[in-house]
């Protein structure tokens, strides 16, 4: 079967940043390929750049185990599921005015560089179906984790009725399907989660209902034990920020905090950023940093790819998936 | 009546005890010996399976010991076989190999979970690089007890 994606960057992607993508994605499949388990994570505004459209597949072959996201990365995949329709590119963005940002808020939209989120729109449809699921929670006294709310959501199927793309674009959808492990930290920073938070204070809900970061940190710890044997659980970091380093820290924790001696270290290690390296930065750190943290070993592959990860992520997967 | 209460209530508490507190941690906190000896666990699993090498305190350990030639170490571990434990429960040994016939060790890992003690030897050409990290102890023999 032709690979024409795969075929072109391991022909062409031969030095610099490129022959760091080719490297990368190979050590991503010989981990798989040696029994490996892999986690992705996801910062920045992954899904509003339509990452589902490569991760969705990813997640559909087993190429990932688990992942851990920002709250935005979340809802982001949702939003465009239902409201796709209603974005709006502004390829002239770095001209806007002051003036003319204002009148983009004005129209409901908040822009992400050059994609415009119909936050309103998007969430007018989305709101009343979440709101719904946190109020039941509420009133029986049940407590889930944010993206579990997510699942629940999309697997009754309210959304079917909105949605503009394929589904099979959506990673959320390919997510809940599989049931797959999501870490997801600091949701509450986030507009589902900044909507929680007004009807706590409304007093319509309590704020115990969505369970928290914490709990997520206990939750990956058991996970990671039950996972880390054998070739090990890699780390494919896209962007930095806490989407990152709060899964990443569950290795030193159990290690430096429980006392558990018999835990591995992370077995692979990936990072695409944007962020060059500099000065007291966590996504500009090289990944030798991570060695003193007690994150990686000597002798984990590590591998960094400094371009911007919607062109490096989709090329990775589709090398991975043979496309 | 009430010191037959009293000898219900602490059997229960330690029952309840019991169910609450993590196996996995339990051995390890208990142990009296250093800490290699949640190492014993391992016996007759393979090193890459139980992820033997990439363990935090084998690794720091080995990398305190090896220093430069950590990576050279490392390199010569692609091949191995299940974990022997010898010396009742005294002496871990874990053999590797550089092809994958495992013919004729390329490395070996012994640690003395009494005496909290690591060996290393691999080959390098024909000659054998040794190393410890508890230099005044006489290196075990590696006959089963």
């Amino acid at each position: 079967m032709a690979s024409p994606v795969r075929d072109f960057i391991t022909h062409h992607y031969r030095h610099f940043n490129s022959a760091a993508l080719i490297d990368a994605a190979k050590g991503y499949e010989t981990h798989l390929a040696e029994g490996g388990k892999m986690m992705i994570t996801l910062a920045g505004a992954m899904s509003t750049a339509e990452l589902g459209i490569s991760l969705a597949e990813m997640i559909r072959q087993d190429k990932v185990q688990i992942i851990s996201c920002t709250g935005a990365n979340l809802e982001e995949d949702l939003m465009n599921l239902v409201a796709h329709t209603h974005y709006k590119r502004v390829p002239n963005y770095r001209d806007l005015s002051p003036q003319e940002e204002w009148d983009l808020l004005e129209h409901g939209f908040n822009r992400v560089t050059d994609t415009c989120i119909p936050e309103e729109e998007a969430f007018r449809r989305l709101q009343k179906h979440i709101y719904e699921l946190w109020k039941d929670a509420d009133s029986k006294g049940e407590r889930y984790l944010p993206h579990e709310f997510m699942y629940k959501m999309i697997l009754s199927g309210v959304l079917k009725q909105y949605y503009e793309i394929d589904p099979k674009h959506s990673w959320m959808i390919a997510a809940a399907e599989k049931n797959l492990p999501i870490i997801c930290p600091g949701w509450e920073d986030s507009t589902m989660g900044n909507i929680f938070a007004s009807y706590c204070i409304k007093g319509e809900l309590k704020a115990t209902t969505v369970r928290g970061g914490i709990e997520y940190m206990v939750w990956l710890s058991d996970w990671y034990r039950n996972n880390s044997a054998g070739k090990g659980v890699g780390f494919f970091q896209i962007g930095g920020g806490i989407a990152g380093d709060f899964p990443i820290c569950v290795v030193p924790m159990m290690y430096q905090d429980l006392g558990w001696t018999d835990v591995p270290f992370w077995s692979y290690f990936c990072q695409i950023s944007d962020s060059t390296t500099s000065y007291g930065s966590y996504s500009g750190a090289v990944p030798n940093e991570k060695i003193t943290w007690g994150k990686l070993g000597i002798d984990t592959p590590k591998f960094i790819v400094e371009s911007d990860a919607t062109i490096v992520a989709p090329l990775i997967f589709a090398y991975l998936l043979k496309w | 009546m009430k010191a037959k209460s009293l000898v219900v209530a602490f059997g229960l508490s330690l029952l309840l005890y019991a169910c609450n507190t993590k196996p996995r941690q339990e051995v390890q906190s208990d142990n009296p010996k250093g800490e290699l000896a949640f190492l014993l666990q391992y016996e007759g699993k393979l090193p890459s399976d139980v992820g033997l090498l990439r363990n935090q305190v084998v690794q720091r350990r080995l990398a305190n010991m090896l220093k430069d030639s950590f990576q050279v170490f490392m390199g010569k571990t692609v091949y191995d076989r299940p974990i022997e434990i010898v010396k009742q429960g005294q002496l871990l040994i874990a053999q590797f190999f550089s092809d994958s016939d495992r013919a004729m060790p390329s490395a070996d890992l012994v640690i003395d979970v009494e005496q909290d003690a690591m060996w290393v030897e691999y080959l390098s050409g024909d000659t054998i690089i040794e190393f410890t990290d508890h230099p005044s102890l006489k290196k075990p023999g590696m006959n089963a007890d």
